[in-house]
């Protein structure tokens, strides 16, 4: 082939030869120089794509080369996606052959550049992020932040500013050092006019301020050092003050605005800010008033939120209108600040009060709201109630997998998922959400009478009765006992004791004599013992929901059709051929992947909660959850999730060998899935338990949970608990003593730390961290209030608390775990 | 061996003479060397003494100590090897010779000697990078980064000396963790205070992929002169104390322009791609330089050094005979004098 007439190019100077051969056999060629086996001769040591595109800036223009890459490279993105193992050279190669690809599209920007390889890029990238996720190991081998680099630099349009102001603010879920790839992605962002080419980009200035506020919110939450915040945010603010250099036109008053009005909520986020120049740091508590130059959330706004809320609540036909043209005017201000709290506030609370009359409308609020914030704490809560409203099951089931997945220590989130599978006529796996759901949360009322309810459902009386009459013991307050009293009643008069029920409901209504649905119970009781027709129903009517949140509605009220809430595994079609090895599962849908190893996930746990006191089902549990793996197993080779999924299920069983062999070999395929290092820690802490330390290598146990916390810093203290069970878990020994106590002094640091910072604090996020730090002081040190290793007491306290709570503490190590891996 | 027609090259190097297949594959490819395309590469394999014994199970355990087949093959696996063991994602200081996660296989032995054991930490070493490298990984322009580069370098009081601060910070936390090719100043001194220091430094460095000739334009380089106190540690080391180290064959990618030292007193020499100059300078050992390698080290504006643009095409059609005259002054200096004869005497 001579498409690219080298020799006519180089007219008799040497031809270098990886040229040579790309002109021959383009696909090879590039295939190795992205693997890093192409021979370079004694540019060997270089970077290869630094070479090319060398190479591309010095001949592309006039040989062609340039669309030549472009399409070799759209199509061998299109055929290695998904394969962490190129020519078994290993996921490091896989890794790195990405970031290549990403960096050649980078440095050949624009419709001019490789703009083929970035549309395939992009396209793949975009629907399955979690593959490059799971082959990147952190900032220095990063084939994830490479791509979205290269989206940044061929974006012709603005679809992904969303994107962009996600990254700045650092949802749970993304790396702390990915805040500055929005940074750049928003400089990158074409203008919304033509007559605005060229000028200064606000919405740069606004990303730099959400990066303040949520990497000061990593240091407050805990998961990231201070000092490595601050330099990140004063690096990327100063290299990005450097590329528009306006110091004193643009950046001072916008610095001086976001003080002064007080558009940041981390008050470190401040200090950051006030360090950027002496003058910001001088600045009085309020400047001069003049023209508005930035856009600014209206002050009116709550007022106006609360109105319409009322109005929804009361039917009032104008507040639908009045909620969208806020929403509007609001979701304008996220869209040029990225600023989406107030939106999505409205949004779900909008939602939440007009699920029953209008649900469409609901849906769509909702939907605007994940859309912009997926880590609202009630959204998904929400989305499950609105879709149960409209009696689409399956959707309701994916959004209250995700609420328990995101949010583990919300209680709504697990009774809301056992709504739903009540709802689906699974009984018995709402029963064992219910029963996991009281594990966890042994004080929450909804929980114990959603249990008993199911119980009843099932015409187990017996046990139910048992579940309400210790909700009466439990709970002393009104409403709680009103709740077990009525469903105590009704469960006496299936039976047939009516005299009974009709007592339990007198006291109901005595100590809440307002309560209408009693009282309407009360009077079908009645009319049934007359011989009466009975005026509706034939059992007694649901009561609403006394637990609910303010904005939000229960799930409690269920639809009665029965529908498929998961996809059974044997309906889940894989086609994995040995001839096309490379390419992940084509036809089946990554949703529907993630319900299936959401399902798997969920009916170990339910297992695992079970364990104790039912072995039978237990077991059953975990064959249901076995029918599952096996389509994992086939999963695992192109998916990290599926991988550590089906690793914790072998473990589960007991196999312990089998599944450290297997997640070992998923760690070679996925060194950057947090899922797959998590369940490979704890392989290996099963493993070792109770093996003599080797004297030339004693820390070599724990070592895995240490990789795990470099991976993903947000998960620390998980580590610290892994490790400190680790050692805890192993033969008698000074180094063993040593360990464990510089760990549990560690763990016990990070809590009381949390502890004492999320006092009073209402954010989702430190909430969560206050539940998680709460949860483990309990489980690991019971009533003690250590601070420090040097309140630590006898290690065979705490070696006795981790084991008789080892269930709970993988349970509660494993929320930490699945809420933010994404890969 | 070298009698042995399927191994006619010999040497004493560690990952040589123990498997069959892959001494035959690593003789095929270094057999031919008037084009040296991967046969230095093979030969330094065959020679290289310095391989401590861990490494090179280390190197056997990635089943790279096999027949490849041909040389992008055996390339491909060497970086996988690379990237598994050396080039680590994962950086701590100080490092932890322990955790293979955070410590390159080439720090992970600091109970072995090696020739800068006893290294003054005020010394200085000289390391150069290239610009378009640094630019790319933290994403600014070229231009920008020379512009802020030359602003600090004539101006330290001035702004673009805390903006070259910021962009080393990014630079350093985006790199991997691989180990630094160095030298010191004080074998360097005399070339860079020539005007052509650029053009020099790269040959006396050896680094023959800087090839203006071969990418097609010229080459900025950034130049850093930092004491050794800078590099990072080693936990569990005496804290006045670096780990430096002679680069060995498992270091870094295959380079034509690497050679490999014997073992003893020396302490790794790089090859002067200026035939030329060797040409005059043939008979005077002191064109030997040292090698070393470190750690991945945090730099500071305060160590940029020189701003310049290597011009010069790498002479790479008479590396055979940079090679065989580096070998020349090697055999002398080590007093070794059959050093490498099994392996490189086809050479002129």
């Amino acid at each position: 082939m001579s498409l690219l007439a080298l020799d006519r190019t180089f007219a008799g100077r040497r031809v270098p030869p990886w040229l040579r051969r790309f002109e021959a056999e383009p696909e090879e060629a590039l295939r190795d120089l992205l693997l890093g086996g192409a021979d370079l001769g004694h540019l060997n040591p270089a970077d290869p794509e630094r070479v090319l595109l060398d190479w591309i800036e010095s001949l592309g223009a006039r040989i062609g080369l340039l669309a030549e890459v472009d399409r070799v490279l759209a199509a061998w993105i299109e055929s290695s996606w998904g394969d962490p193992d190129p020519q078994g050279l290993g996921a490091a190669v896989a890794a790195v052959a990405w970031c290549r690809a990403a960096d050649l599209i980078s440095g050949c920007p624009g419709e001019e550049g490789l703009s083929g390889a970035a549309k395939a890029l992009r396209e793949r990238f975009l629907e399955e992020p979690s593959f490059l996720r799971s082959i990147s190991e952190g900032r220095a081998r990063d084939p994830e932040a490479r791509a979205w680099l290269a989206l940044a630099e061929h974006q012709s349009d603005r679809s992904l500013l969303s994107r962009w102001w996600s990254l700045c603010s650092l949802p749970p879920d993304v790396p702390w050092y990915h805040g500055d790839l929005g940074i750049y992605g928003l400089r990158r962002l074409p203008p919304e006019t033509v007559g605005q080419a060229g000028g200064y980009p606000r919405e740069v200035q606004e990303g730099l301020a959400r990066l303040a506020d949520a990497l000061a919110r990593r240091v407050e939450d805990g998961w990231l050092e201070s000092e490595t915040a601050r330099k990140e945010f004063i690096a990327t603010v100063r290299l990005t003050m450097a590329a528009y250099p306006f110091p004193q036109e643009k950046w001072l008053p916008y610095w001086r605005h976001v003080l002064q009005d007080r558009r940041l909520r981390e008050p470190l986020a401040e200090r950051w800010v006030r360090d950027l120049s002496p003058k910001l740091d001088q600045l009085s508590e309020k400047g001069p008033t003049g023209r508005v130059r930035w856009i600014q959330p209206d002050p009116e706004w709550k007022r106006r939120r609360e109105g319409i809320e009322i109005g929804l609540g009361q039917g009032d036909s104008a507040a639908p209108e009045l909620a969208q043209r806020l929403l509007d005017e609001q979701r304008l201000y996220a869209r040029a600040t990225g600023d989406s709290f107030f939106v999505v506030r409205s949004a779900c609370n909008f939602a939440g009060r007009l699920r029953k009359a209008n649900p469409q409308k609901a849906l769509e609020w909702v939907r605007l709201a994940l859309d912009l914030n997926p880590w609202h704490e009630f959204a998904w809560t929400i989305m499950a109630a609105v879709h149960l409203t409209l009696g689409n099951l399956s959707e309701a089931a994916r959004a209250a997998r995700e609420a328990v997945r995101r949010f583990p220590n919300d209680p709504v989130a697990h009774t809301g998922l056992a709504e739903v599978l009540k709802a689906q006529d699974r009984l018995a796996d709402a029963e064992h959400a219910y029963r996991l759901a009281t594990t966890r949360f042994p004080n929450d009322p909804v929980a114990l009478n959603g249990l008993a309810e199911v119980l009843k459902a099932q015409e187990r009386f017996t046990e139910a009765e048992a579940t309400y009459r210790y909700m009466l013991e439990q709970f002393h307050s009104h409403q709680q006992a009103v709740y077990a009293l009525h469903g105590l009643a009704g469960l006496l008069r299936r039976r047939g004791e009516l005299d009974e029920a009709e007592k339990l409901l007198g006291k109901a209504l005595a100590r809440e004599p307002g309560n209408d649905v009693v009282r309407n119970t009360l009077k079908v009781f009645r009319a049934q013992r007359e011989g009466a027709a009975i005026p509706f129903g034939t059992d007694e009517p649901s009561v609403e929901p006394f637990f609910k949140r303010p904005e939000e509605p229960s799930a409690s009220e269920v639809p009665s059709e029965a529908i498929s809430l998961s996809i059974p595994a044997t309906e889940v079609k894989i086609p994995i051929s040995d001839a096309t090895p490379r390419r992940i599962v084509e036809h089946l849908r990554l949703d529907d992947l993630n319900v299936l190893i959401t399902d798997t996930f969920l009916l170990r746990r339910w297992s695992r909660s079970l364990g104790r006191n039912s072995d039978v089902l237990a077991g059953e549990l975990r064959a249901k959850a076995h029918a599952a793996l096996e389509s994992l197993v086939r999963l695992e080779f192109r998916s990290s999730l599926a991988a550590g999924e089906a690793g914790l299920l072998t473990l589960s069983d007991g196999n312990i060998e089998e599944g450290l062999a297997l997640l070992q070999a998923a760690t070679r395929r996925f060194p950057g899935s947090a899922r797959v290092r998590y369940a490979l820690a704890r392989a290996e802490r099963m493993a070792v338990s109770a093996r003599a330390l080797d004297p030339r290598d004693p820390e070599a146990p724990v070592r895995p949970w240490r990789r795990l916390a470099r991976l993903e810093t947000q998960l620390g203290p998980v580590a610290l608990l892994g490790e400190a069970r680790t050692w805890l878990g192993q033969t008698d020994g000074a180094v063993r003593e040593e360990g464990a106590r510089r760990s549990l002094g560690r763990l016990a640091f990070w809590i009381d730390e949390q502890l004492s910072r999320d006092s009073g604090s209402k954010r989702g996020a430190a909430e969560i961290n206050t539940w998680w730090a709460r949860e483990a002081r309990k489980l690991a040190f019971g009533d003690r209030k250590d601070r420090s290793e040097e309140d630590l007491t006898s290690l065979s306290f705490y070696l006795g608390r981790v084991q008789t709570y080892s269930t709970e503490l993988d349970l509660h190590e494993e929320d930490a775990v699945y809420r933010i891996a994404a890969a | 061996m070298a009698d042995d027609p399927d191994r006619p090259l010999s040497g004493r190097g560690a990952l040589y003479g123990t498997h069959f297949e892959w001494d035959r594959f690593l003789c095929r490819l270094g057999s031919d060397g008037t084009t040296p395309r991967g046969a230095f590469v093979a030969r330094n394999f065959i020679l290289d003494e310095g391989v401590w014994p861990e490494r090179a199970e280390s190197y056997r355990a990635r089943r790279a100590v096999v027949d490849h087949g041909d040389f992008e093959s055996w390339k491909a696996r060497h970086g996988a090897y690379l990237k598994e063991r050396i080039q680590l994602v994962h950086w701590e200081e100080p490092l932890d010779p322990r955790d293979e996660d955070v410590c390159p296989e080439t720090f992970r032995f600091p109970d072995r000697h090696t020739p800068f054991d006893s290294t003054d930490r005020h010394l200085h070493l000289i390391r150069l990078e290239r610009a378009e490298t640094i630019a790319d990984l933290i994403k600014i322009a070229p231009a920008k980064l020379l512009s802020v580069a030359n602003e600090a370098l004539a101006n330290p009081a001035s702004a673009a000396r805390a903006e070259l601060e910021d962009l080393l910070l990014k630079w350093f936390e985006a790199r991997d963790g691989r180990p630094v090719y160095c030298g010191f100043y004080v074998d360097l001194e005399e070339d860079l205070a020539t005007d052509r220091w650029a053009d020099m430094l790269r040959d006396r460095l050896g680094l023959a992929h800087l090839d203006p000739g071969e990418l097609g334009k010229p080459i900025d380089i950034l130049v850093f002169r930092y004491p050794v106190n800078q590099v990072s540690r080693l936990s569990g080391a005496a804290s006045h104390t670096r780990p430096l180290v002679p680069p060995t064959v498992l270091d870094g990618d295959f380079s034509e322009a690497f050679c490999p030292a014997p073992a003893g007193g020396l302490t790794g020499h790089v090859v002067n791609l200026d035939w030329d100059d060797l040409e005059e300078r043939r008979l005077r050992s002191a064109t030997l330089r040292r090698e070393i390698l470190h750690p991945k080290t945090r730099l500071q504006a305060k160590h940029l050094f020189r701003v310049g643009r290597i011009e010069k095409p790498v002479d790479f059609e008479n590396l055979p005979l940079a090679r065989a005259a580096h070998l020349d002054q090697v055999r002398a200096a080590s007093g070794r004098a059959d050093y490498a004869l099994g392996t490189d005497k086809d050479l002129p």
